[in-house]
């Protein structure tokens, strides 16, 4: 198993290849796809999205009875002349998707127990910041090129962000197709240190974001599973739509050690010296509920929540959570 | 509780740190490991923190039990702790007690000396000292009468009591039990648990009759404080024993010879007591009796004469007389000695009996009494110490010469030329004087006190009492008997045996008027003659016999007899009788003899040599019959007693320190040592079970504490002493089911199961994506 040590490198190095991260295969699986919003959201340029403003030029939505007021012009004089009612027609204005990325830059997220070399695209040994595994943040980073790629392919805008116990870094949205590229150089380089605090990331999030947005979040997401609640609650009290991505080491989804270890942690945890063996079927029941009631959060929202393995190759299981992500939305629209 | 093996339980306590230095030593090697779902682990360790805790313990508890168990199974715990063996591994002491006393040289006639049972118990111990291991200790005890430490305390050095094994020799005497048990009991008294390690006491006898005396009791050995109890293993008895005829006793009519120089001994008669025992007992047979004389000086026997004793179907003993033939008996000097042998059988030392006889051309008598010049005696008034000089010399032909002896002329040098005293006045007798007529008896010198017949108060009898060792208690007056009382017609003392015959013929004239009583008397005292009444008349007592019983070297060889009338016509009517002249010179005859009955001895004792003697020199013939031993003079010491026990028969002369003969002393086999008859296994170890400890709360001893053994069994018998814990075995099983649990129980805690529930290789997407 390849040792875990912590990335230390401060963000804004020098370019890297974000083909560490996002491989062409992956690239090649999620060309076909497209990102869908389940909630309509409201762009500034014309997209493949729903709006949800009505207006004339735009997609019919529903009657409703004229009430005083009502521009007239919008009355549906077909209707009147067969049934001597009046209605006014409402539509829907087709609208693009701002992608929102929320990127988990806490301690936790430095564990990796997967070789860079075995993991990267590229067959490089090392990262950027000279770590030998790829951690989660690195998987992390892969998820989130993967996914501001989607979007960009589609016209839609990307941001990212990265957050801790505060939003640490930021890139706004664009829809230039060189942002992921940007995505993945500042968070091949962002240092991965610090505890978490998703409800007040959150809400410097929703302070600086004015639309309506896709948020994906990715993180492990060890932490309190109110504090998740709470983030969001927030996030959908704005008519945010949401996807959660949690991203887990295959070492901490087995928790297959042999003897008495010391284990110190990642974000300032004492250390604790235990025989693993023994408490491996209490780690795992809390680690699965844990996983499970995250999973039920953001289900309540109804966000959607993949988990990712950092052993697992990105593309299959991005690919199919994104076609029934989109499968999913077809039918709620067709209903 | 203590323990067999106490290093090993130390070890097995010590051995307990090794689980806990394990774990420490591997706690400290270990690498922490940084971890991103701390929580997880946190969340889970509190859960499971009190039962783990739980279950560590358990384990280390579960191991260092083990541990402890093994040490203490090892280690071979003993409950009692007065039974308690510490020695360490090897570290055994074996008290070898090996019987070599008359019966254990017992073999058929001829047969060569390795059939017979001493060479069988030599050769067992010699097995034993095979079976030990350097580090154990052997003590080799010899129980020939007195028990002689031959290895003692016990020694590694086991070539060494092998060759003092190999030397043993039989002795003549009784087997003492006792001495030996004292032995051991006073070296284990000395000896630290560490030195003594797990004893054991290795009885090798046959148990005869004549060894074992079954009456006697043993002593306790009884180990100091921290000593482990001996265990006590022994030969098992023999079944079948040869038979044996033994002479009891040799005994002359007359101990000194008065017969003068030219013809000692002639015509003298012997009396000859024989004994048989064992299965020839049935039958009849015939025993020839062979009789010698020997004189000091000549150191050879010359032939004496013979007689034959035919033994009927059942008859054990018998008595045969003999009389010395006159034409035997040449020059033998002062000194002589009688020896009666018969036909060799299974103990050849008891067929031999040494008989010391005196040899005097006459007798002298003092009497001690103021001198009385000038008066003719008429025989109305004539005085005791008068009628005494005319009973003993009645004319100028008689072997016994009477001196005065003042009272106040009293000394060493006036008793040395005397045989016998008569004292008629003890009244006169200060007490500087009654220490040396002490002395004088304690050296074999016959006392004779009469009351004086003038005295009113006897305050003398106190005096005469302290100084000669005397249990008698006289009256302070003379009383008068009334009617007057004649002899008792019943038959006299042996002191008296040639009076035998005419006796009541003798005695029926004597009247008794008067007499100063004893009041009271020891069991050492020997009534004599009584009056008719009952009352004793003539008493004979050891001096120095009231001292405590069993100490005979506080008891001198001469004899005291107290006659309770004065000899004067105003007490008693015997001074003019013909009973006086006969009875008197028997008297003096046979207790100046006493002396010398006293110089015959039985072997396994201090000797008692004759007054003024130096040292103890075997004549030429004791030493051929004895193949060497002793062969060196014995000395000996001030009280007159040889050096060292005297444990083989023989004729020593006893020589003053310039070289002159003072005696010879006769040593003869131990007639009670040579019983043959069997006894039975039960009763020996009944017998034996008396020297063990005795058990807290127990009333008696357990008979069953006794151990046979065999040669085959010899060696097993003492390692069953190693492996002799009750709870190591169960220790044992208690360490095993301990380990047994362990290892479930670390099967259990390991969580092998919950390892295997999570698969390898597959992720949680996986897992979810199934469930979906």
């Amino acid at each position: 198993m390849a040792e875990t040590t912590p990335n230390i490198a401060a963000p804004g190095s020098p370019a890297v290849d974000a083909t560490l991260y996002l491989h062409p295969q992956t690239l090649a699986r999620l060309g076909s796809f497209e990102l869908r919003a389940k909630h309509i959201v409201e762009g500034v340029t014309s997209g493949m999205h729903r709006s949800p403003y009505q207006g004339f030029s735009v997609e019919f939505a529903q009657h409703r009875p004229y009430a005083f007021g009502d521009d007239i012009r919008r009355l549906d004089w077909k209707v009147y002349g067969r049934s001597d009612k009046l209605y006014v027609k409402q539509h829907q204005q087709e609208t693009n998707l701002d992608l929102v990325i929320m990127v988990d830059g806490s301690g936790s997220m430095n564990f990796g127990s997967r070789l860079f070399a075995e993991a990267s695209g590229t067959g490089r040994k090392t990262s950027v910041q000279g770590g030998e595994n790829w951690t989660k943040f690195d998987h992390a980073t892969a998820v989130a090129a993967a996914m501001s790629y989607i979007a960009l392919r589609q016209g839609d805008r990307a941001g990212m962000l990265v957050y801790a116990d505060q939003v640490l870094s930021i890139i706004r949205q664009s829809g230039a197709q060189g942002q992921w590229r940007q995505i993945v150089n500042m968070l091949a380089t962002h240092p991965v240190d610090k505890p978490t605090d998703l409800p007040r990331a959150m809400d410097q999030l929703l302070a600086k974001v004015t639309n309506r947005c896709l948020l994906v979040i990715i993180s492990d997401f060890y932490t309190d599973p109110q504090s998740i609640r709470t983030a969001l609650a927030r996030a959908k009290h704005k008519r945010h739509d949401a996807i959660l991505f949690q991203i887990v080491d295959q070492r901490e989804a087995t928790f297959d050690f042999g003897d008495e270890l010391p284990f110190v942690g990642l974000e300032g945890e004492p250390k604790i010296r235990i025989d693993p063996r023994s408490i491996r079927k209490s780690y795992l029941e809390a680690f699965r509920s844990h996983q499970t009631e995250v999973q039920r959060i953001a289900r309540s929202f109804g966000f959607d929540f993949q988990v990712v393995n950092t052993h697992d190759w990105l593309g299959p299981p991005l690919a199919a959570f994104i076609a029934r992500r989109n499968a999913q939305i077809k039918k709620l629209k067709v209903g | 509780m203590n323990f067999t093996h106490p290093g090993l339980l130390a070890a097995g306590a010590a051995c307990v740190a090794i689980p806990i230095l394990i774990h420490l030593l591997l706690r400290r090697r270990r690498k922490p490991v940084l971890w991103g779902a701390m929580r997880f682990i946190i969340e889970a360790h509190r859960r499971t923190r009190r039962r783990l805790r739980l279950e560590r313990w358990l384990l280390l508890a579960m191991r260092c039990l083990f541990l402890l168990l093994l040490g203490a199974a090892l280690a071979r715990p003993l409950l009692d702790a007065s039974a308690a063996a510490l020695g360490a591994p090897g570290s055994r002491t074996v008290y070898i007690l090996i019987d070599n006393a008359l019966a254990a040289d017992a073999r058929e006639p001829g047969a060569p000396e390795d059939q017979a049972a001493l060479a069988r118990h030599k050769e067992s111990a010699a097995r034993l000292l095979d079976t030990l291991t350097p580090a154990d200790r052997a003590a080799l005890i010899a129980l020939g009468s007195p028990a002689m430490a031959l290895v003692s305390p016990p020694s590694a050095d086991r070539a060494a009591v092998r060759t003092l094994l190999d030397n043993l020799q039989p002795t003549d005497g009784a087997a003492d039990f006792a001495g030996a048990l004292d032995i051991v009991a006073r070296d284990l008294a000395n000896a630290t648990p560490a030195q003594t390690g797990s004893p054991s006491v290795v009885v090798l006898s046959d148990f005869l009759l004549g060894s074992a005396d079954l009456v006697r009791p043993l002593p306790r050995v009884e180990p100091p404080s921290g000593v482990a109890a001996p265990r006590l293993l022994a030969s098992r008895p023999a079944e079948m024993a040869p038979g044996n005829v033994q002479i009891l006793a040799v005994d002359p009519l007359r101990p000194v010879s008065l017969t003068g120089a030219d013809a000692p001994l002639a015509g003298e008669q012997v009396r000859i007591q024989l004994r048989r025992t064992g299965p020839a007992t049935g039958e009849a047979s015939t025993t020839t009796i062979r009789l010698s004389v020997m004189g000091a000086n000549t150191g050879t026997p010359i032939a004496a004469g013979s007689t034959t004793v035919r033994w009927s179907p059942g008859q054990t003993d018998a008595v045969a007389t003999a009389t010395i033939d006159p034409a035997s008996a040449g020059a033998l000097g002062e000194y002589a000695a009688i020896i009666a042998e018969i036909d060799a059988d299974a103990i050849g030392p008891d067929n031999i009996f040494r008989r010391p006889v005196g040899v005097r051309e006459s007798l002298r008598v003092a009497i001690v009494d103021r001198r009385r010049f000038g008066e003719t005696s008429r025989v109305d008034r004539m005085s005791p110490g008068e009628w005494m000089r005319l009973a003993l010399r009645p004319n100028d032909a008689s072997p016994i010469d009477v001196t005065d002896l003042p009272p106040a002329a009293i000394d060493a040098a006036a008793l040395a030329a005397v045989d016998v005293v008569y004292i008629p006045r003890p009244d006169l007798v200060d007490e500087p004087a009654w220490a040396r007529l002490r002395a004088f008896a304690f050296g074999g010198g016959l006392v004779i006190v009469t009351p004086p017949p003038e005295a009113n108060i006897h305050l003398w009898a106190d005096m005469m009492t302290e100084a000669l060792g005397l249990d008698w208690r006289l009256a302070r007056e003379s009383a008068e008997v009334v009617p007057p009382q004649r002899l008792s017609e019943d038959q006299p003392s042996n002191l008296f045996t040639l009076l035998g015959s005419e006796w009541a013929d003798l005695s029926r004239t004597v009247e008794i008027s008067r007499i100063l009583a004893v009041e009271e008397s020891g069991p050492a005292t020997r009534t004599l003659l009584a009056l008719q009444n009952g009352s004793p008349w003539m008493l004979s007592a050891r001096p120095g016999g009231s001292t405590s019983e069993g100490d005979t070297e506080a008891i001198g060889s001469g004899l005291v007899v107290y006659l309770a009338s004065a000899p004067t016509l105003s007490w008693t009517s015997l001074p003019a009788k013909p009973l006086m002249l006969p009875l008197m010179q028997e008297l003096v005859r046979q207790g100046a003899g006493q002396a010398v009955t006293a110089l015959a001895h039985v072997a396994g004792g201090r000797l008692l040599a004759p007054p003024r003697a130096a040292e103890l020199v075997p004549l030429s013939e004791t030493r051929r019959q004895i193949g060497g031993a002793d062969r060196a003079a014995i000395l000996v010491d001030s009280a007159g007693r040889a050096a060292e026990p005297v444990r083989h028969a023989g004729l020593y002369r006893a020589v003053d320190e310039r070289g002159a003969t003072r005696g010879l002393v006769a040593v003869n086999a131990d007639a009670a040592a040579g019983r043959t008859e069997t006894q039975t296994g039960a009763s020996v170890q009944q017998w034996l079970a008396q020297a063990l400890p005795q058990a807290d709360g127990a009333a008696t001893v357990d008979a069953s504490r006794v151990q046979w053994i065999d040669d085959a069994s010899l060696a097993r018998a003492l390692e069953s002493n190693e492996e002799g814990s009750p709870f190591s075995l169960p220790l044992l099983i208690g360490a095993a089911c301990v380990l047994l649990l362990e290892t479930l129980l670390a099967r259990l805690f390991a969580h092998a199961k919950a390892e295997s529930e999570a698969p390898a290789g597959r992720s949680v997407a996986e897992a979810l994506e199934a469930a979906a």
